[in-house]
């Protein structure tokens, strides 16, 4: 099925696979509007009341692959592809010297293989670099937006961690990370998107994956 | 920008202790506090809202011996560590005489302290500041801890002018005095 968003009329390609029976509600990736998906055979009925669903531009960029921070409730429908589990884990501890410690044992081990290379991101060895996550191929300024954003993301996670220590403990025992800590993420990734620009914070992974390895610890949480 | 008081004969200065949220900058403050004669020092104040929880500062004015007749009084605060509350980092800068940059030694901070270094520069810069022009001191605090990335480690990222640094476990004391001693001198240096 296609479809517009009536906000800033980006168009998609929606599967009609995945489209539910009665219909639903997808989020706009550019602009965030709610786009209201008619149920198989209707026109334009109104959607009934279904979790909103994040979805990808119908032409997306080639690289990097969008991947937005979607709120707590919200389900992102990606195409069929996982990124490399554990990639951006591999990164922490890695290039420090430990005081008292021997050197990090994973700092020479080979980095880690994807189990499975996704179908639409064929080059993601190459474009993704295993230990940042930013892309291949950008300019100096460019990397260093990256780099800056990246960074940014990992210290409002990390910030969120140190302050928010007990209320992480007991999301994670009680798996209600998301909900015990919807409202510091939130004001974080609102911190975010101010401060790297909202075309940036939206489409790069970078604050998920730092909420997923500083707050979630490894696991993929968000 | 140091004040000078005519009619009380004082000169005041300023030093801000710079720092990602939970490095010590408190704890050298109360460390500091705790330890100065009562009769020179003025009170601490503490400033906590509902909403900013860290949002704070401390106010400790700690006198020296005298230049010229004039008493110097220094004035010491500690800045909101955690990324959102930029505005008052901000403020809290103006009119700052001299920097004590607090890192945090440990592994899971180090980015926090990079991030923390490059947003004083660019608040020093909107007060038409520059750390060129600012004395600053760094202390790379929590040593005593087990994952902590080394010294010069830290001084290659966080320090490429070479300022000076002290190694410090700010709640035990160690490295505090000698960090606000060093400070003091170098604003009076540029005083001078």
């Amino acid at each position: 099925m296609k479809l517009e968003c009536t906000s800033c009329k980006t168009r998609y390609n929606v599967a009609d696979a995945i489209i539910p029976p009665l219909g639903a509600k997808i989020r706009c990736r550019k602009c965030g509007a709610v786009i209201l998906v008619p149920a198989h055979g209707e026109a334009a009925a109104p959607a009934p009341p279904v979790t909103p669903t994040t979805l990808e531009p119908a032409v997306p960029a080639a690289a990097p692959r969008p991947e937005a921070f979607t709120p707590p409730g919200h389900v992102t429908v990606t195409p069929a592809s996982s990124r490399a589990g554990g990639a951006a884990d591999a990164t922490r501890g890695a290039g420090y010297s430990l005081m008292g410690e021997p050197a990090p044992e994973r700092a020479s081990a080979p980095a880690p293989l994807p189990a499975a290379a996704p179908a639409n991101t064929a080059v993601t060895t190459p474009s993704f670099a295993a230990e940042t996550g930013i892309p291949a191929g950008l300019s100096e300024e460019e990397k260093k937006a990256h780099e800056r954003a990246r960074r940014l993301a990992r210290v409002l996670a990390s910030d969120i961690a140190i302050y928010n220590q007990e209320k992480k403990v007991r999301g994670l025992e009680e798996g209600n990370l998301v909900a015990v800590l919807g409202y510091e993420i939130k004001k974080s990734w609102e911190i975010y998107k101010e401060r790297v620009g909202s075309d940036l914070a939206n489409a790069t992974p970078y604050f998920r994956n730092a909420l997923n390895d500083l707050l979630a610890e490894g696991k993929k949480i968000f | 920008m140091s004040l000078i008081n005519y009619s009380s004969r004082e000169i005041n200065c300023k030093i801000v202790y710079y720092g990602p949220g939970l490095c010590g900058k408190t704890t050298n403050l109360q460390h500091i506090y705790a330890r100065v004669p009562q009769e020179t020092r003025g009170k601490m104040i503490s400033l906590a809202t509902e909403m900013d929880r860290t949002l704070f500062f401390d106010f400790l004015p700690i006198e020296l011996g005298q230049i010229r007749g004039f008493r110097t009084r220094f004035h010491l605060y500690t800045v909101p560590g955690q990324v959102y509350y930029n505005a008052s980092r901000k403020l809290i800068l103006k009119g700052v005489d001299g920097v004590v940059f607090v890192a945090d030694s440990q592994i899971d901070r180090y980015e926090a302290n990079i991030e923390s270094l490059m947003n004083m520069h660019d608040n020093l810069a909107e007060h038409g500041l520059s750390i060129d022009k600012v004395p600053m001191v760094i202390q790379y605090n929590k040593r005593d801890l087990p994952r902590v990335v080394s010294v010069p480690d830290l001084e290659k990222e966080l320090n490429p002018q070479n300022h000076p640094y002290y190694e410090a476990v700010a709640f035990r004391g160690t490295g505090v005095f000698d960090t606000l001693k060093l400070a003091c001198k170098q604003v009076l240096k540029q005083l001078g």
